[in-house]
């Protein structure tokens, strides 16, 4: 009877001893697969390259986009095309790469993103009022204002879209 | 929390290109390619697992020579990446 007990004991220890040596494996397998995908979101880093000249260029559309209003017609409508037309250009040569990242993409940067759009509506709006009541040195300061805050945010948005890729959760 | 692993997306390379696409828009074929380091053909069977689990989007441009091919995850395929990652966590918490 006893040795019966003993060997039910033993067999009760090999199966727990299979059991965890199973559990440890799909543990250890689950940890490195979590790896795997902190590894390639850092990855893409490095494919998404904005050129030197992107920021300043769409800084530039922007500003004539704020301002256009300040022109006679039909020039007024002629320099919105060219603001959009600039605006797709930018763009297409953005997803000639073989990434693309939207600026309106889940996350800290879709904040950013928001805040940016609400400032070009202020000056838009803002500029568009004050010149109508005579204030025209709105329309130089608005431009320049706009230029500068889209330098900032693309910078901004770089190193907040760099942080988060490189961040050590994989959510 | 349940600790229920996605049989499409457990497969390493296709963890990689969820893992990938998870943080990108869109990304194209040659990239992909690229980062799993594989053949064309072995990305293009992976693909395909994928894009019949309706877990990918797949948008052909025209281009010179062959067209490009850009993937992005479906809707679907965000939730079952997201499940897939909460399900690894479960697992990797376990107490040895």
């Amino acid at each position: 009877m006893n040795q019966q007990n003993e060997s039910k004991g033993a067999g009760h220890s090999d199966s727990a001893a299979t059991n965890n040596s199973e559990l440890q494996a799909q543990r250890e397998a689950a940890v490195a697969a979590l790896n795997l995908v902190k590894e390639k979101k850092k990855s893409i880093v490095k494919h998404l390259h904005v050129p030197w000249w992107q920021d300043p260029v769409i800084g530039l559309l922007m500003a004539i986009l704020v301002i256009h209003h300040a022109a006679p017609m039909p020039f007024d409508i002629i320099i919105v095309a060219v603001g959009c037309i600039g605006m797709v250009l930018v763009l297409r040569h953005y997803t000639n790469q073989a990434l693309w990242v939207s600026g309106w993409r889940k996350g800290k940067t879709r904040k950013l993103s928001y805040a940016f759009f609400i400032i070009y509506l202020v000056h838009l709006f803002g500029s568009m009022w004050l010149n109508n009541q005579g204030e025209h040195w709105i329309i130089p300061v608005s431009a320049v204002s706009i230029f500068v805050i889209t330098q900032i945010y693309g910078r901004l948005w770089m190193s907040t879209w760099r942080k988060e890729m490189e961040a050590e959760d994989v959510s | 929390m349940s600790a229920e692993l996605d049989p499409v997306i457990h497969p390493v390379h296709r963890l990689q290109i969820c893992a990938l696409l998870a943080n990108a828009d869109e990304m194209e074929f040659a990239l992909l390619r690229d980062e799993l380091g594989v053949s064309d053909s072995v990305l293009s069977k992976q693909i395909k697992y994928l894009d019949d689990a309706g877990y990918l989007t797949i948008r052909k441009v025209p281009s010179t020579g062959r067209p490009r091919s850009w993937y992005s995850l479906s809707k679907d395929g965000q939730r079952a990446f997201q499940k897939h990652l909460d399900a690894l966590r479960v697992i990797a918490a376990l107490a040895t």
